[in-house]
């Protein structure tokens, strides 16, 4: 009888969990909609929702620059996706892609066996085409894993020193294994309650205001998105961080990963940088990249 | 002639106060109109440098066309004239004031811009008004 109950409980607490957590993947589902829906309805006509979505830009500019209507997978392409003048330069400069050289780094990095003998697969035995599986939750640990991290658990498992995040060799493996991931669909999960909790902290700092410029990332990536903050033409938060690592032409170029690059936006604020790797960026990644559900990558990719 | 000296004395005395009065009233007016040059001045490098008011990030501004590359997120800055110095002044220091749902950043209140920063700004956009 007392075992009968113990069972009984024990078998609605852990229901109880999964249907928690069954309920949060329900409202996660409801926020990831209503982001997707909010720029298929912004970006479908900017003309005639014009005085909805793009009071202060002029119709004029609109029609000479702008291309719409977009379709989900449009927003693959960042900025370039709805910014005419920006889609036509970079499709020239695509033409023999700066990036390839650091695909090819890449490869010969993934290639080298480490002082061990061992390469990579080691630890990526699916190969190097995964990048569509980053960022995940882990459920032991109960914390985000980036790729980046992947990448140096693997180098740390195997006697190598990590690499420094954010730019240079990282990046160069990472974009190989982005390269090897074209086409692939982002498809991030919410396993647990831990979960959830990383989820809805990654979605806070995604609304928060920081810095003396008093901005969110909602600010310039959903309300500004399909506007231009002096000549730069503002990316919809939508698909975002399917191009990554992205390799900036600005200065000489540089390739960046997705850390490197929100670090980046949140100092443009006027906030402090926040350390690559940090408990907030890995949280906002996990959030950004769940927003982009279904979407197929294209990295590395260009971008101003 | 002392005489005729002395009333002359006189007059040159009453023409020199007279003349010293105008100058200095023409001159202050002169520094006054100065002054606010410089402030117009002041204010078109607050709002166009990026470590400052850089509020061309989002505004472009009428009769101002040299102004670089300016985006397209806040609306276009014309007719500033015809606003009160004090709604153009509290804009710039706190817009979520009049507007919480605006994406302008309060650069007064989180003190990225001074007080006399923004007089300059207050100054060169209703100059940019002016200056047909
Ligand atoms: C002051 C405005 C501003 C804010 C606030 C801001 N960004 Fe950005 N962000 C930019 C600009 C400008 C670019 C470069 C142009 C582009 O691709 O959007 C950019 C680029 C990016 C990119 C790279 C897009 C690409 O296609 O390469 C990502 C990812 C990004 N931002 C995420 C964020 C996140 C997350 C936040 C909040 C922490 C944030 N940004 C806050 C202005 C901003
Ligand atoms: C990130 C974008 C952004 C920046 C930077 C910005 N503004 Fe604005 N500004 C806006 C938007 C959007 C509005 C319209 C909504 C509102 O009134 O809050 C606005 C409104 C205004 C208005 C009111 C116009 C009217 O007709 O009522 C003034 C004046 C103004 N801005 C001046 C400035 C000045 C000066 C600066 C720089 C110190 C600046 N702005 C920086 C986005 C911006």
């Amino acid at each position: 009888m007392l075992k009968r109950l113990i069972k009984i409980a024990i078998i609605s607490m852990i229901s109880g969990s999964i249907v928690f957590a069954a309920n949060f993947n329900a409202q996660a589902e409801k926020d990831r909609k209503a982001f997707v829906n909010y720029f298929l309805k912004k970006f479908q006509d900017p003309v005639k929702n014009h005085a909805q979505y793009f009071p202060y830009v002029s119709v004029a500019e609109i029609k000479k620059d702008y291309r719409y209507p977009l379709s989900f997978q449009d927003f693959q392409d960042g900025s370039l996706a709805w910014y005419k003048p920006s889609r036509e330069q970079f499709a020239e400069l695509n033409e023999f892609p700066a990036y390839s050289l650091e695909v090819d780094d890449g490869e010969a990095l993934w290639n080298k066996p480490f002082a061990n003998g061992k390469t990579y697969s080691s630890c990526f035995p699916k190969g190097p085409g995964v990048r569509n599986d980053y960022p995940y939750f882990d459920t032991k640990t109960n914390e985000v894993v980036t790729i980046g991290q992947a990448v140096n658990a693997c180098r740390v498992k195997n006697g190598e020193k990590p690499y420094k995040y954010g730019k240079g060799k990282i990046a160069k493996v990472i974009a190989y294994m982005a390269f090897k991931s074209r086409g692939k669909k982002i498809h991030v999960t919410i396993p647990s309650m831990a979960a959830a909790k990383a989820y809805e902290h990654g979605k806070k700092e995604f609304y928060k205001q920081r810095g003396y410029l008093s901005l969110s990332c909602n600010e310039c990536h959903v309300k500004s998105a399909g506007k231009r903050l002096r000549a730069e033409s503002l990316s919809p938060a939508l698909g975002q961080t399917t191009e990554m690592p992205v390799y900036r032409v600005k200065g000489n170029g540089t390739l960046l990963t997705l850390q490197a690059r929100l670090a980046g936006c949140v100092k443009g604020t006027g906030a402090e940088k926040p350390k690559l790797q940090s408990k907030t960026l890995r949280d906002l990644s996990y959030f950004l990249t769940y927003m982009s559900n279904g979407m197929k990558l294209y990295g590395p990719d260009t971008r101003k | 002639m002392k005489q005729f000296n002395k009333k002359g004395e006189k007059m040159i005395i009453v023409n020199r106060l007279l003349a010293a009065t105008l100058v200095s009233m023409l001159g202050f007016s002169a520094v006054n109109a100065a002054s606010n040059d410089a402030l117009v001045k002041e204010g078109r490098k607050v709002f166009v440098t990026k470590k400052l008011g850089n509020c061309l990030a989002c505004h472009t501004v009428q009769n101002d066309p040299n102004i670089p590359q300016a985006g397209n997120i806040g609306p276009k800055l014309s007719n500033m004239d015809t606003y009160p110095k004090e709604y153009i002044f509290n804009k710039i220091w706190d817009p979520n004031k009049t507007n919480p749902n605006t994406v302008m950043p309060p650069q007064g209140r989180s003190h990225k811009i001074s007080k006399h920063q923004i007089d300059a700004l207050v100054a060169y956009l209703q100059a940019t008004a002016k200056a047909k």
